[in-house]
Parts: C-alpha cells; structure tokens; sequence
C-alpha cells in the first residue's frame, strides 16, 4: 500500500504530458480542457492515496472485519436512487417515492455499521 | 490540387501491406507456436524476460509509429480538404483560381446543391438521389451546413467526407479528376428515419459542357 | 495489517440473497450475470438487424424499428453489458488475486448492482412506449438527441439508463481501486500483482477519469431537452462530442483491459511458464490506458473542429503499447508447453482477432484514410474485430477458466471446442465482409441499402455470420447449465494456476482462504512453490 500512490502519480504524468503535447498542434480548449482537468484529477488522487498511506503506517496493528451477509438496505438505496432519476421524467410521486426510499435506505445502512461496530467490539 | 482519390490510394498503398504484413506474421507465428512447443516435450524452460530484446522492440515499434506519422502528415499538408480551425481551404488554391462555388445543405433527409453564380438550386425529389453537377478537372469550392442535425457529405468514388453541421459553415475544395457519373453519393452520419435514402449521385462533365449546362438552367431552382 | 472477518454462518441461497449479499462474489456474479444477460439480449437484437440487412428493401421491421434496434443493441453491449461485465470480473477475482478477504465498500458495490438492474430495465422500457425507445445510437448526439429530432420519453428514458449504468460502473471503478491499494497481502506489492488485477486497475483509472464526462453529458442532455439553452448552435453540437467522446473512446479500453490481463494469465498458465516480459507489460499498459485518455478526437476527424495531427499522433503511437502486449503474449508461448484446453482456445482466439482490430485501428488513424472508411461498415468491422474479438472472446477465455474456481465444476471441453469452433468462423463470416461493404461505400447505422453490385452477397454472408455466432452462444449455455448440474468437479487448481486465486477452495467460502496463503515473491506465487519443490 505505501507505494501505491506512485502508480497514480505516474498515469498522472502521463496525462500530464500528453495535455502538454497539445500545445504545438493548436488544440482547442475542450481538446486540452478535458486532458488537463483529468490529469489534474489523478495527480490528486495519488496525492490522497499517498496521504492515506503515511497516516494508515502509523496505525498498525490487527483489525477484524465484520460484515452482514445481506444487505436489504443497499439494494433498497440503489432502487430509490433510480426511482429517484426516473422521477424526473415521469412525475414528482416518484421523486418522493425514490427520496423516502432513500431515507430508509440510509437509516437501515446506519443501523447495520452500528451493528457491525459492536460485533467487532465483541470480538 | 489534391486528387482526395489518388491522396487515399497512395496512403492505402503502405498502410495496407503494412498492416497484411503483420497480421500474417502474428497469424503465423502464433499457429506455429502452438504446434511447436505443444505439452510434453522436454525443453529447458527460457527465461521469464529479455530486456534487452524488449526494449529493442519497442523501440522499433515506435520508429514505424514515426514513419507511419510523417507520411501521415505529408498526405494531409497539401490537401485543401483536410482543414484545420486555423486554415480556410480558399488559401491552398493557386493564384488566379476562379473555383466553382456551390453551396451544400443538408436537411432531414435531402441534400440541396446550390449554385450561387447561375442561381441555381437542386435537390431530390421523394427518395430518390439529389443531382450534384461538377466540372471535371477544375476546383469546386464547397460550403457546407446544415439546418437540421449533423449530416455528413461522402463521395466514396473520390473516397472524401465531410461533415455538415447546423449552424457552421465547412468550406472544402475538391477536384473531380474525369468526367463520368458517381452513383455512391450518401450521408455519411446517421441522422433519423431515412438516413438511408439520403443520397446523391454526382455528375462530372467536361468544363465547357459545365458552362452550357449551367447557363441553360440559369435560374433553375427544383 | 492482517484481517479476520466474522459474519453469520451463511443461510442459503435464494434469488433475492443472490443479489442481495455483501460478499464481492457474490456481488460479482450479480453484477456480471446481469451484464450477461443483457449479451445476449443485445444478442438477439444483432441477430434482428442481421436478418433485416441479409437482403435489400425492407423485410422484417420498418425504418424506424431498426433504428431503435440498433440503438439499444449498442447502447445495451455498452452501457449494460460490456462495461458491468469488465468490472465485476475484477469485483470477484481481485481480491482472491492479491489475497484479500473482500472488496472495499461492498455495500456501495451492491447498490450499484440494483442501480445497473434499473437502468437496464428503464432503458430497455423505451420499447413499450408508444413512440418507442431512443433512436440516436448509442452516441446519443446533439442535435439529434434533441427534443424537435428525438420526441418521445424513449430517448429521456435512455438517458436516464445511461446516467445509471455509468454511475453504477463509477462506483464500482472506486471500490476496486480502493480494494487495490489498501487490501493487498503482504508482501503483494503492486509489481507482483497479476495481469487480470493489472488490466482490471487501469481499465478503474480510466472510469474514474473519463466517466463524470458521460454523465455529464447525459444530465446537460437531458436539460437540454426538457428546459433548452445546454447545446446550442454553433458551437453546441461540438461540446457534446467532445464531453461524449471523452468517455467513448476510454471506455472501449475499459471493456477490453481486464479481458486482456485475464487472456495473459491463461497463455501464461497453459504455456506452462510465467509470462514474458511482465514488468514492460504493466509499464505499457498504464501508457497505453493514458493515451487512451489522448485520442477521442479520431472520432470527428471529418469535423473540421479539432487538431487532426495531434489525435492522429496519439492514436498512431497507440500501436506501440499494443505490439508489446503482444510481444508478451508470443514470448510467454516462445518455447512453453502448451496444453489446448478450453481458455487457452479462447485465449488464442482472442490473439488472432483482436489484432485485426487493432490493425484497422491504426489504419484510421490517419485522418486521409478516416475520411473514406469514417462512419461506414469498415469501421463497424473495425470497432466488432476489437469489441467481439477483444472483449467477448477474452470475456469467454476469463468465463472457461474461472468457472471451475467459481462453481466447483469443469464446463465440458466438447462442447467448449464446438463454442470456439464456431465463434471464430462466424466472427470471421460476420465482419470480414463489412470491411469491404464500407470501403465500398455502405454507411453504418442504415436500415436500407439498394445499390445494386454485391452488396446483398456480403451482407448475406455477414448475416450467416452472425448466425453462427449465435449457434455458438447457445452450445455454451447448454454447456454451462449441463456442467453445473453434472459436470466434474474441480479441485482448488485444476489447471495448474500461477495466482493466489487457484490456493483458495473451489469455490471459495467466505473469507476466501482457509489456511494461510502461500508466500509472495512474485507475480506467479504458485509457479514458484511448484518450481522449488520440482527442485527439490
């Protein structure tokens, strides 16, 4: 993990430079737009990804995982956020419909990290 | 001028055995590979990596990346009908040059040649083929739009294309090398119901014969 | 940081568990099952296109169903069905590959399965309106995909598809690369990772890259079509290209990098050797994916709107990353042992057709040559050599391979080899005539044609083409349905794997492993092990 960011910084530079390239051809501002913001992008992701992994070395120690075998309430957000898109073409009642799916959705995801937080303190 | 045919065929005449070359090789190789070195055999295992060779073929993968490219390029610098922003096709014609100007519109789903200098306009009736008439062996100053959506403008005979956007102008020139009918006249980009009937058949006479017809239809416009 | 994971013993598996489980296999098999059975969906749909274009006039549909039917067959292979296949591969065998226990987020991960599951229906809901679903292509682009050219809610219901699929696909691009920085077993550095977790890596970089430009475009779209003022002349019709193309040309290597890093594994496991050449692999294949990122402008070459010469200059050196993959691919099999069972076929197969693709790639490349072959049927056998023989030949190589690790059974090598038989000849029967019918002049995207000349024979042979493709289709599905019920069982490594994958149990539990993993010190942890205890 400590070396990873050096991937990212290195697709990164690629991008970098072919948004340089563009220069000497006259490319237009969509053409270099679209190059630099995404090069931009990665450069600082691999930024965060380095971040991520001087701080995580200096956690070290095991950890245990738990997780829920199902999981009604990601299905349920994944059905009200596209109840939600869909909404916009045919009408507000599903909008709402697709919003209170959602809430729902997220309160049962809350309950299940507050479930899975106390079975790992458990263990 | 730039024959956009012959321009093609050149490029095509080392890019596809270029490209016959190595699909054969790889072809070969591979099927060989497979019969050869089947399961079975005892045979020294060969290493997992040989830089030098890599980096050897690589480097000579980019060396026919760069030649492909300069001919690339030296085929477009010439080509009044290869713009760029920057370029309007009027600046490549040598000097003196009185091209003949029509005037191209693409609608949903016929293509309108206008002729601005005789005043004349044509275009197809129901599906069939609109009438494009040229003089051969001259240039011919194409601007192009379109009213609708994006069409697109091919000749596949003179092997060029060339977009029609609403609310652009694309100014092209061409030059018909013979005299003859070219019967493949189509929109090239997909525009809705009948993109498939939006065709034109392109009519090349002899410059004199342009002249005559073009002042019999003065005024003309169907 | 080592990691144990506790859940509940596992209750079994109904329809509704399948899809909604937090385990990445699981997740995986949904989101790829799902992608497979818009395949052949979209399957059948060609099959439609095929049976109207086999002969001049029109016979089966009107124009304006087949308009709608080439739309959604492309928008299904791309949206619904290549993208979500190319990722969940990597949602189950990645964090088998560098020995995790799951995937980062599999919560996000599952919504996005029901996300995919929506948008496909949605989309596909276009059929049952009465104007029908989107007509645009799977390009969508402005102003056709305008309200005046496009009424009816067919192209909305599309557009919100797309935005679904695409977000759905984002999400999963972010777990994967979380999983892959984080969750790797120790000793699994980046430079020992295999090729599938490699290819599926990249093909992430580039979601999360180009992505946000499709959904971009499709929200301004549908603004523009319900409120105006978004793509206006003249200069608005370009904007969408751009914002579109941007993501068009990387997702055709999102589709097909995980599929190449899965056909490296099988030639390097049925050659009996390690690859050749791995680390300037994964060196090419990041420059490869970043120029990928370089050349959405080859798409509007015939614009008079972009720089040609720098697209032309980047999608010209993308045959360099290319020819050295397959300088490994040839390498690994230079003096192997190769064994010709069902992967390795389609592995082959993939090698073989896939470069025709590649090679007509380069060919318009260059502008002058794009101009003649732009948007006609070269450019569709062009785009199907590098799709079919790419990403389904490679999908088919991943699926021969994997079943065992997956069901705990071998798929039958019979009927595998009448698959591969029949594929290759029809993948060959269908496109090879479409190069010569678009050089002759036949535009794609049309429901008619009526030149006269030897147009129809082509389009027949491509149509029996077609056909046979579809035959081999369904000798697999007989194959895999007879296999699970009845077909041998496969031990954790029946072919003699490289990768950490091939030490877990077939299938694996939860959890993954159930003993402690072999040592990693490289790329083919397996290999290794075999190799010092044959030294020993």
């Amino acid at each position: 993990m400590s070396r990873a960011w050096t991937t990212f910084a290195l697709w990164g530079v690629f991008l970098a430079v072919l948004t340089a390239v563009t220069t000497p051809f006259g490319a237009d501002v969509y053409t270099w737009g679209q190059l630099a913001i995404s090069a931009a992008f990665i450069l600082a992701l691999a930024l965060v990804v380095f971040a991520y992994g001087r701080r995580a070395e200096r956690v070290p120690g095991q950890r245990v995982r738990t997780r829920t075998d199902l999981s009604y309430p990601s299905m349920l957000l994944g059905v009200g956020l596209a109840a939600l898109a869909l909404g916009a073409e045919l009408g507000l009642w599903l909008v709402l419909i697709g919003a209170g799916a959602c809430v729902l959705a997220v309160g049962g995801l809350v309950r299940e990290w507050r479930a899975e937080r106390h079975a790992a303190e458990e263990l | 001028m730039i024959d956009t045919r012959q321009n093609y065929d050149d490029l095509f005449s080392v890019y596809w055995p270029i490209m016959l070359g190595v699909l054969v090789v790889i072809w070969v190789l591979t099927i060989v590979f497979v019969i050869r070195y089947r399961a079975g055999a005892d045979r020294p295992l060969r290493r997992a990596s040989e830089s030098k060779l890599e980096y050897v073929y690589a480097g000579s993968l980019a060396c026919v990346a760069v030649a492909l490219l300069v001919i690339t390029f030296n085929a477009m610098s010439d080509d009044p009908a290869d713009s760029h922003p920057a370029t309007l096709a009027g600046a490549k014609l040598p000097a003196g040059a009185q091209p003949v100007q029509i005037k191209t519109t693409a609608a949903k789903w016929k293509w309108r040649f206008d002729y601005p200098d005789y005043g004349i306009a044509q275009t197809a009736v129901g599906r069939a083929p609109a009438r494009l008439v040229v003089p051969a062996g001259v240039p011919v100053q194409f601007e192009q739009t379109s009213i609708d959506v994006i069409h697109a403008f091919w000749i596949p005979e003179m092997r060029f294309k060339k977009d029609a956007f609403p609310g652009r102008v694309h100014r092209f020139v061409l030059e018909f090398p013979k005299p003859g009918i070219l019967s493949g006249g189509k929109c090239a980009e997909y525009c809705g119901l009948d993109h498939s009937y939006m065709t034109f058949t392109v009519r090349v006479m002899e410059p004199g014969e342009f002249r005559a017809w073009a002042e019999a239809n003065r005024g003309k416009r169907q | 940081m080592t990691t144990r994971t506790a859940s509940a013993p596992r209750r079994r598996t109904g329809p509704i568990e399948a899809f909604a489980g937090t385990d990445h296999k699981r997740i995986g098999l949904a989101a790829g099952g799902v992608g497979f059975a818009f395949f052949l969906l979209a399957g059948l749909l060609a099959m439609l296109m095929r049976a109207e274009l086999a002969g001049p006039g029109m016979q089966v549909v009107s124009e304006n169903t087949y308009n709608q039917v080439f739309t959604i067959h492309g928008s299904t292979m791309f949206y619904l069905f290549a993208t979500p296949a190319s990722l969940a591969i990597g949602i189950y065998l990645v964090p088998l590959q560098i020995g995790a226990t799951g995937i980062q987020w599999p919560r996000a991960a599952l919504t996005g399965v029901w996300m995919l599951i929506a948008g496909g229906l949605i989309m596909w809901g276009g059929f049952l309106t009465s104007s029908g679903a989107a007509a645009g292509g799977w390009t969508a682009f402005d102003p056709l995909s305008d309200t005046p050219s496009s009424p009816g809610p067919g192209m909305d219901y599309w557009i919100i598809g797309v935005v679904l699929s695409a977000v759905a696909a984002t999400v999963w691009a972010w777990c994967l690369l979380a999983t892959i920085v984080r969750r790797r077993t120790p000793g699994m550095t980046l430079l020992r990772m295999p090729l599938l977790s490699w290819g599926v890596l990249v093909a992430c970089l580039m979601v999360v890259a180009s992505f946000p430009a499709l959904i971009l475009a499709m929200v301004l779209l549908y603004i523009d079509r319900h409120l105006g003022g978004v793509f206006n002349p003249p200069d608005g019709a370009l904007a969408y290209q751009h914002l579109f193309w941007f993501y068009g040309h990387p997702v055709v290597y999102v589709v097909f990098f995980p599929w190449v890093g899965a056909v490296a594994e099988t030639v390097a496991t049925f050659s009996g050797t390690r690859f050749f050449g791995y680390r300037l692999t994964v060196l090419s294949l990041l420059a490869f994916a970043a120029l990928s990122m370089s050349v959405w402008g080859h798409h509007m070459f015939t614009e008079d709107a972009v720089a040609n010469r720098y697209f032309s200059l980047t999608s010209t050196a993308l045959l360099v990353p290319a020819g050295i993959e397959y300088f490994g691919l040839l390498g690994t099999m230079f003096r192997g042992r190769i064994r010709l069972a069902a992967p390795m076929l389609f592995a082959l197969g993939f090698v073989l057709l896939f470069l025709i693709g590649g090679l007509t790639g380069i060919f318009v490349g260059s502008p002058e040559l794009d101009y003649h072959v732009h948007d006609s049927y070269f450019i569709v056998a062009h785009f199907h050599y590098t799709l079919f023989g790419g990403t389904v030949f490679g999908m088919f190589a991943a699926i021969y391979l994997w079943f065992p690790k997956v069901t705990g059974r071998l798929l039958g090598e019979t009927l595998a080899r009448w698959h591969f038989a029949l594929m290759f000849v029809g993948a060959l029967l269908a496109f090879v005539p479409m190069f010569f019918l678009g050089h002759e002049g036949m535009p794609r995207r049309v429901a008619n044609y009526t030149d006269p000349g030897n147009w129809e024979t082509l389009n027949i042979v491509a149509s029996i083409g077609g056909y046979v493709i579809f035959v081999s289709i369904v000798l697999f599905l007989v194959n895999v349905f007879r296999s699970l019920r009845t077909g041998r069982p496969a031990g954790p490594d029946p072919w003699q794997g490289q990768t950490l994958e091939w030490a877990a149990p077939s299938p694996p539990p939860r959890g993954n492993f159930t003993g402690p993993l072999p040592p990693v010190r490289s790329y083919a942890p397996l290999l290794d092990l075999r190799e010092e205890a044959a030294a020993r």
